[in-house]
């Protein structure tokens, strides 16, 4: 267990050292799992011991959001005062973006699908006219 | 040791924040998995009402559960696993991927802007909600960068985080959103981790998409959020 937790740890701080170094506008964290993922392209595998923490780790992950989300609490009075506006726009932001983020993938799924196929049938085109002159070997 | 010291030990408060969270879990479990009875909704609900009446402050409280706090950075890491167990149709659909995720999180952004001006929200909270579909430490940066206030934004982040996570599922249904890899992305972009870790529950190919769409939505957003709002805010 302890090599998972070190894997993670060691590729969560050079993703750190690197954002920083380099000025990144992106976390050191999302760093970490872009290197981890080339990492595991580069090993071809992801090991019994990293991969059972992993997925002990992200079976449990809505738990780590709790502590952040009772910092609710500091700012009650903005809520009192702003609830109805954050709330709408909480609700409208997360419609906004569930429904096209699903439809426009679903699109461009179709869109490259289309294109994909149209490809095939353009190589089953070739493929046929390359056999029609065997035909006639094969009447003769 | 007198038992007066507990109160200020991490022990208490690490205690008492997993022991809500596996009751939440088993609330969550007996309700069927309820939208309402969202684990970390329940948790978070039931934590501020303890807290608010043994009169603990905040601030005490989270340098206490700093442990689990922490375990975000290794969670986001572990991310990776996942999606390098599916990473073939990662990239057979890499188009509609970068073109859904993008859209979505635009179309976010967009609403959020257009609530708050046409309810006449003053800069810095505008700046904190339009960051609330990022993953909390991304949208904390990004938040502080545009002018808005960075606690501010984490607490936005986790409220959408949780929105998201109790009826995205449910109204991804209700307009016949099946396909894993629709589902995974609309969750990942909207409610970032808490919208994987939910749908990592339904399978593990669309808990990847999530993974991958939630990294994609901090990436994109770090870009183009400070360019939105050099011209809008």
């Amino acid at each position: 267990m302890i090599k998972g937790i070190a894997t993670l740890l060691g590729f969560q701080l050079a993703g750190e050292i690197a954002a920083r170094l380099a000025h990144l506008p992106v976390s050191g964290p999302i760093c970490g799992m872009a290197a981890l993922l080339v990492w595991l392209h580069v090993k071809r595998e992801v090991g019994g011991e990293l991969g059972r923490v992993c997925d002990g780790i992200l079976a449990n992950m809505a738990l780590l959001f709790v502590p952040v989300g009772v910092g609710a609490m500091s700012y009650s009075g903005l809520f009192a005062a702003t609830w109805p506006v954050i709330a709408l726009a909480i609700l409208a932001g997360a419609c906004a973006t569930l429904l096209t983020t699903a439809f426009v993938t679903r699109a461009l799924s179709d869109w490259t699908g289309r294109h994909a196929t149209a490809e095939g049938r353009g190589k089953a085109a070739v493929s046929d006219s390359y056999q029609e002159p065997s035909t006639p070997t094969n009447l003769s | 040791m007198p038992l007066g010291e507990l109160m200020t030990a991490p022990l208490l408060y690490l205690g008492l924040t997993c022991g809500v969270y596996v009751a939440a879990l088993e609330v969550n479990r007996r309700s069927g998995s309820h939208p309402l009875s969202n684990p970390v909704l329940l948790s978070v609900c039931s934590l501020i009402a303890i807290l608010w009446w043994a009169r603990v402050d905040y601030q005490h409280y989270f340098a206490n559960v700093q442990l689990i706090h922490f375990l975000l950075g290794p969670a986001t890491v572990a991310l990776a696993v996942p999606l390098f167990r599916h990473h073939q149709r990662v990239r057979r659909a890499a188009l509609p991927i970068v073109g859904g995720v993008l859209c979505g999180s635009a179309a976010g952004v967009l609403t959020t802007l257009a609530v708050c001006s046409a309810a006449g929200i003053d800069t810095a909270l505008t700046a904190s909600l339009s960051t609330k579909s990022i993953t909390a430490p991304v949208a904390m940066g990004i938040a502080e960068q545009i002018g808005g206030v960075p606690s501010l934004a984490a607490v936005f982040a986790v409220l959408t985080g949780m929105t998201g996570a109790a009826f995205g599922p449910w109204l991804l249904s209700r307009v016949k959103v099946q396909t894993s890899l629709e589902r995974g992305l609309a969750m990942g972009t909207t409610s970032h981790g808490q919208g994987t870790a939910r749908i990592l529950q339904e399978n593990e190919e669309a808990g990847a998409f999530a993974g991958f769409a939630m990294g994609l939505t901090a990436l994109g957003m770090a870009i183009l959020l400070p360019l939105l709002a050099r011209l809008v805010l």
